[in-house]
């Protein structure tokens, strides 16, 4: 285990494996975690901690990734919160979908846990 | 009577004039006459050479001035005039001269001071033009002058000789004047004589050369009259030889009918002669019709057009028509000409080419509404495909993602397990790899349901359908699960009736919707029980009820008929026994009281397990009285139901026997197989898409639970396949219950 952050992430995803893989990554470079498992639960979790990430799954239950998104930086505590979307929808197309409902960044499933790591260090180390 | 003398020769020379105009008048007629018929060709042809030939020949004849022949609207064709040396001098031909044509088209005549104009409308078959001959008056008049000035000046003289001249001389002249009279009166037909003029008195010279005059005008006309008449006939001749020629008078009444006419008709002339011309209309043409020509021919104007006649035999001949009425001096017809050809042949080909064109029309027609119905069977055919296309690669983009989702676990912990095996404990580890294991499985499965599915799409699915003790493959599947319910606390019951549950079907297919409908009861009931059921069921009962209780009858008559469900009532076993007996009526099931005034219900049903061991009974007890229940027990009853009546228990009752009536088919026998649950069971607004692909009620529990989405969308598939039906029923909070109705026989 790397040396501790303050960071706080958010995990959303509906798939408890692909969960458990994301909580691995932070918590192996150190950063604080929550999990949620639908959309609405994220949103609430993310209202009541501002957290400095948010990964969102976009296939999820009650709300979708997408307008989790879209909720979340219509709150003007999470202006600056980074979202990153994770979805196995892969297309140029759902890219843009993300760009434009305000995430930071994107990464399709399947994912290299290497990489998540990469992203999630690349987000919160400014 | 001297004096009287003078004034009777001026009124013998204004008769004298008299008679000179009149003789100018028919004389100028007849030449003008002459003069249109023969010229009806030469204008016909343009040939205006011979049109001035035949008007330089006419215009010999002393006192004509002028002959202007024209077309119909007044332009000149032909212009000779005669100048007082007897030079005739020729205007040039076809000059753009007109002159003003009278308006009516008849012979006119207009008398000036010193000439007469003479108007003849020249015919062939329409107008074409007219003939004008100036005739000069002055000759006539200087004529009469002088005698009147002679007689006048030489009056006195004459006078006082007249007695003793006229005793001399009466003899005479008054021989001369019976000399004169019987020429007059041969003139009829010996014309061109001439009487000997020299050595006569001066009247009786001028009475002498005047009916000389009029002989030699009588002899001109008689030989333009005979020529006239000749080409008349040859004209007339030629007609006959090539139409069918009729002449008619102004009542229609036939006056002459040509031989062709006779051919044609197949009548004797005597037996059109005389009669009307309708004795050849026919049917063929509306009254009206024969008015409007009637209409256009009084008026003196020829009628073309074609005709439908009949002859003797009543055949109907199409004939090409034209009618000329032939005018009097009033411009009045008197009699009409009728001239046809037959062209019945032509008219059937014209009919023929008609029906050719109208089938073809016809068949046309169809080849364009079939290349429009084709085309639009293709255009249909091109947006189910899109839309299947869209279709296939919406499914296409769906398995992907489900696809990834599982890849996505197996990935990261395989890469997991890669970087970091060394720092993990056992436990995690252990963990992580039976992840990977899980989510290959699944993995397995989806692809597996992704063919299995695409195969059934595409027809290619290989149906092994053979005859199956379903109750068997039943205990067999249960065996399957009953250790993962156990496992976690829950009941699996089995629940069969009826002998024995033979259907023909897919074996295997039908495992794989049991097994899927179980796997998804265990996978959603977290607590109680899930029952397998199996059963025949009645589709499309006819239900009697048989009570003597009017009260309960109406009730139990409500609930079938909410249920959709046909029945017969009566209210006596004799009744029932009756309409049970009748081979018209089908009855699937008996509900009978048990306690009735005619003949009680244990009788009832004693009596027909003799002629029916099979129908299915529920019999209505209201006392509980135990020895008639134990008695009835030996009759095979299917089930009891208690008064007072609660609409559960009837519904329970007729539900154990009928089945679940949601879905009925055509076949009286199906057994029904259901799959109940104690879970959290589906939202109302779920039901209809729960056997969509991918579809899973949305929240996060179902997620948990796996699974590729296509189970429930394959079940129905292969229920359907084997001619069944597949539904749902579910409440909240309550559980889910799966019901799927095979046929005995596919």
């Amino acid at each position: 285990m790397n040396s501790c952050s303050d960071k706080t992430v958010l995990i959303c995803d509906d798939e408890p494996n692909i969960r458990e893989s994301i909580r691995y990554a932070a918590d192996k470079e150190g950063y604080q975690y929550k999990m949620v498992e639908d959309g609405l639960a994220a949103y609430e979790t993310a209202c009541a901690d501002i957290p400095d990430l948010v990964v969102l799954d976009v296939g999820m239950p009650i709300m979708t990734g997408y307008e989790v998104c879209k909720k979340l930086r219509q709150h003007p505590e999470m202006e600056q919160t980074k979202i990153l979307i994770l979805t196995a929808f892969g297309q140029s197309e759902d890219k843009v979908k993300a760009f434009n409902v305000g995430a930071t960044d994107f990464m399709t499933k399947p994912f290299s846990p290497r990489e998540l790591r990469a992203k999630l260090n690349e987000l919160l180390d400014e | 009577m001297l004096c009287t003398i003078p004034l009777y020769v001026i009124h013998e020379a204004q008769e004298e004039l008299g008679f000179i105009f009149e003789t100018a008048k028919r004389e100028t007629k007849v030449i003008a006459n002459n003069i249109a018929i023969n010229s009806v060709e030469h204008i016909l042809t343009r040939d205006y050479s011979s049109l001035e030939n035949l008007l330089l020949r006419i215009a010999e004849f002393p006192d004509i001035i002028n002959i202007q022949v024209s077309n119909e609207f007044g332009q000149v064709l032909s212009d000779v005039i005669t100048s007082k040396d007897g030079l005739y001098e020729v205007q040039p031909r076809y000059s753009l001269i007109s002159i003003k044509v009278p308006k009516k088209n008849s012979y006119k005549l207009i008398e000036y001071d010193e000439h007469m104009d003479i108007w003849t409308p020249i015919e062939a078959g329409r107008h074409i033009g007219w003939v004008k001959i100036k005739y000069s008056l002055v000759s006539a008049k200087k004529h009469r002058n002088e005698r009147i000035k002679d007689y006048l000046l030489d009056g006195a003289i004459l006078s006082v000789f007249i007695s003793l001249f006229l005793l001399l001389s009466m003899r005479r002249p008054l021989s001369m004047i019976n000399k004169a009279v019987n020429f007059s009166s041969r003139l009829d037909d010996k014309t061109g004589e001439q009487l000997p003029v020299s050595h006569q008195s001066i009247e009786i010279e001028k009475l002498f050369k005047a009916l000389n005059k009029t002989s030699l005008s009588l002899a001109a006309q008689e030989a333009t009259i005979k020529k006239g008449i000749k080409d008349l006939e040859t004209q007339k001749h030629a007609l006959d030889e090539h139409s069918i020629v009729t002449i008619t008078d102004t009542s229609g009444n036939i006056k002459y009918a040509n031989d062709k006419l006779l051919k044609m008709t197949n009548y004797k002339s005597e037996e059109l002669l005389g009669k009307n011309s309708s004795i050849l209309r026919g049917s063929y043409h509306t009254e009206k019709f024969y008015q409007d020509v009637q209409k256009v021919i009084s008026e003196g104007k020829s009628w073309h057009g074609e005709v439908v006649c009949e002859d003797k035999q009543k055949k109907r001949h199409w004939m090409q028509t034209t009618i000329v009425p032939f005018l009097d001096d009033k411009g009045s017809p008197y009699e009409y000409v009728t001239i046809q050809s037959d062209i019945s042949a032509q008219k059937d080909t014209e009919n023929l080419l008609e029906i050719n064109n109208t089938s073809l029309e016809l068949l046309t027609k169809e080849l364009e509404d079939k290349v429009e119905s084709r085309t639009s069977d293709l255009r249909k055919a091109n947006e189910e495909l899109s839309e299947l296309n869209n279709i296939k690669s919406e499914f296409v983009s769906v398995v992907s993602h489900e696809l990834r989702t599982p890849l996505t676990s197996i990935k990261s912990f395989a890469e997991i397990l890669e970087d970091d095996f060394d720092e993990l404990d056992s436990d995690t580890r252990n963990k992580y790899l039976s992840i990977i294991n899980e989510e290959s499985v699944r993995l397995g499965n989806l692809i597996n349901d992704v063919l299995d599915l695409q195969k059934m799409d595409a027809g290619k699915t290989t149906w092994n359908i053979e005859k199956t003790d379903l109750k068997r493959l039943a205990v067999t599947t249960i065996e399957l699960f009953s250790k993962s319910y156990a496992d976690k606390g829950l009941t699996l019951n089995l629940e069969m009736s009826g002998e024995d549950l033979v259907a023909d079907v897919d074996s295997d297919r039908i495992k794989q919707v049991l097994t899927n409908l179980l796997s998804n009861a265990y996978k959603f009931t977290e607590q109680g029980s899930v029952t397998l059921e199996l059963k025949q069921v009645i589709q499309n009962p006819t239900v009697l009820i048989v009570d003597d209780d009017e009260t309960c009858l109406v009730y139990l008559e409500i609930f079938l008929e909410g249920k959709g469900v046909k029945f017969i009532s009566c209210d006596g076993a004799k009744k029932a026994i009756e309409i049970l007996e009748d081979k018209n009526k089908h009855i699937d099931l008996l509900i009978t009281d048990i306690v009735m005034p005619d003949m009680d219900g244990v009788e009832l049903i004693s009596y027909i397990r003799n002629i029916n061991k099979k129908l299915p009974i529920v019999a209505i007890s209201s006392s509980g009285d135990a020895s008639v229940l134990k008695s009835l027990l030996d009759y095979n009853i299917s089930s009891f139901l208690d008064k007072p009546f609660h609409p559960e228990s009837i519904s329970k009752t007729l539900n154990k026997v009928l089945g679940d009536t949601e879905y009925m088919s055509e076949n009286k026998q199906m057994i029904q197989i259901s799959v109940q649950d104690s879970g959290m069971g589906i939202p109302e607004s779920e039901l209809g898409h729960v056997f969509e692909r991918f579809h899973q009620v949305d929240n996060s529990e179902t997620r948990e639970k796996g699974g590729s989405g296509l189970g429930l969308t394959i079940c129905k598939d292969i229920i359907e396949h084997h001619k069944g039906k597949l539904w749902v029923k579910s409440v909240v909070g309550e559980g889910s219950r799966f019901i799927f109705n095979l046929p005995l026989h596919m």
